[in-house]
């Protein structure tokens, strides 16, 4: 497959659409604040380009990945940019503004625990609108270049495939300026499943 | 002075006043050939350690050194003047869930090619669990490697 149909597209993008809605909500109970949601993107890349895709390779991002098991395999990636980091621990545990200054293990398992929260509510609502059911793994961080977790996980990709379908996704604390970006990329097996759900799913409405 | 940028699956040689640049390496391994005497260098930019059936390129850690050599012997360099410097392969997340890290097979493979070709390795910055730009100049053969969380080095 090297190419989505547009219908594909749409489909993904409706998919998209509704886990990321449900993303957003269970990341707005966590933080206690509205988040607004960008539109999200569907693309099929080639492993070797992904990092080209998120740009400014220097720059510094807290990541959180994780593998997804069941009957949806893939990765997800959900990252902030470094300087946003201690602002969401805040918020997440409640500290006043400014408190948290240091990424200690505490703080670390709050960033792994938002990946993880965020993730399943994405999954969740996947399982509901299509019926594959799947859950994530034990959440991973780095806080690093852009360009060097993005290498790492396009090499994790490489091994099986040539290209990966991306679905991206940006949602947006207004008040602080807290962007959070969330990168799904099911296995190319799961591709082929997840655009037989879409279609039975969409068909039978 | 001059730079020359090398990204996932290339390799670029360099003849002079340049520098070869990789940005941002995680898990990938960037090996650097060059000629003792003269400023002449080629850098490599690999994802994987082994070509996959069918394929070959430099993507791959055992072609892309390949390539590299045979490169730098058409421009008459000879094995025998080469040395190399490796960087990179680095765990870049705190659990692994593959077993064995693609980034140390990786540096295994660069070490395995490269001993067997007799060329020997006379830096290197690799592993650990952070992200590295690599600097290298052509002309005084050391690279600046450069990292968010472990400072700067000079290999």
């Amino acid at each position: 497959m090297k190419e989505l149909t547009n219908f594909q597209k749409d489909a993904l993008l409706e998919l998209a659409n509704i886990g990321s809605g449900n993303a957003a909500t269970a990341l707005s109970q966590l933080i206690g604040k509205d988040i607004t949601l960008n539109l999200p993107s569907v693309s099929f890349v080639p492993v070797v380009k992904i990092s080209e895709k998120f740009g400014k390779g220097q720059d510094i991002v807290a990541a959180v990945y994780l593998r997804i098991y069941g009957e949806i395999n893939g990765r997800a990636l959900i990252f902030f940019p470094k300087d946003k980091v201690f602002p969401i621990i805040d918020l997440l545990m409640k500290r006043k503004s400014g408190e948290t200054k240091e990424l200690g293990e505490t703080e670390q398992s709050a960033l792994k625990e938002i990946g993880n929260i965020i993730l399943s509510s994405y999954l969740n609502a996947i399982a509901k609108f299509i019926g594959l059911n799947s859950v994530p793994s034990v959440p991973s961080l780095a806080i690093d270049m852009i360009d060097a977790i993005f290498e790492t996980v396009s090499a994790e990709i490489a091994e099986a495939d040539e290209d990966a379908l991306l679905i991206e996704n940006e949602m947006i604390e207004k008040t602080t300026m807290i962007k959070s970006s969330l990168l799904i990329i099911p296995d190319k097996e799961t591709m082929v499943k997840i655009i037989k759900a879409l279609d039975s799913t969409i068909k039978g409405i | 002075m001059e730079v020359i940028r090398v990204n996932i699956g290339e390799l670029k040689i360099a003849k002079g006043d340049l520098k070869l640049i990789a940005y941002g390496i995680g898990s990938c391994v960037v090996v650097v050939c060059y000629d003792k005497k003269e400023p002449i260098a080629g850098m490599l930019h690999a994802m994987l350690p082994e070509r996959k059936k069918g394929e070959a390129g430099n993507k791959f850690v055992d072609s892309g050194i390949e390539n590299l050599i045979k490169e730098l012997i058409n421009l008459k360099v000879s094995i025998k003047n080469m040395e190399a410097k490796i960087f990179g392969g680095a765990k870049m997340f705190d659990i692994n869930f593959d077993g064995e890290s693609i980034g140390e097979r990786n540096i295994r493979k660069a070490k395995e090619v490269l001993l067997k070709k007799g060329i020997k390795i006379a830096g290197e910055d690799t592993g650990s669990n952070y992200g590295r730009t690599i600097e290298f100049n052509v002309i005084n053969k050391t690279a600046l490697v450069k990292s968010f969380s472990a400072g700067e080095k000079i290999v």
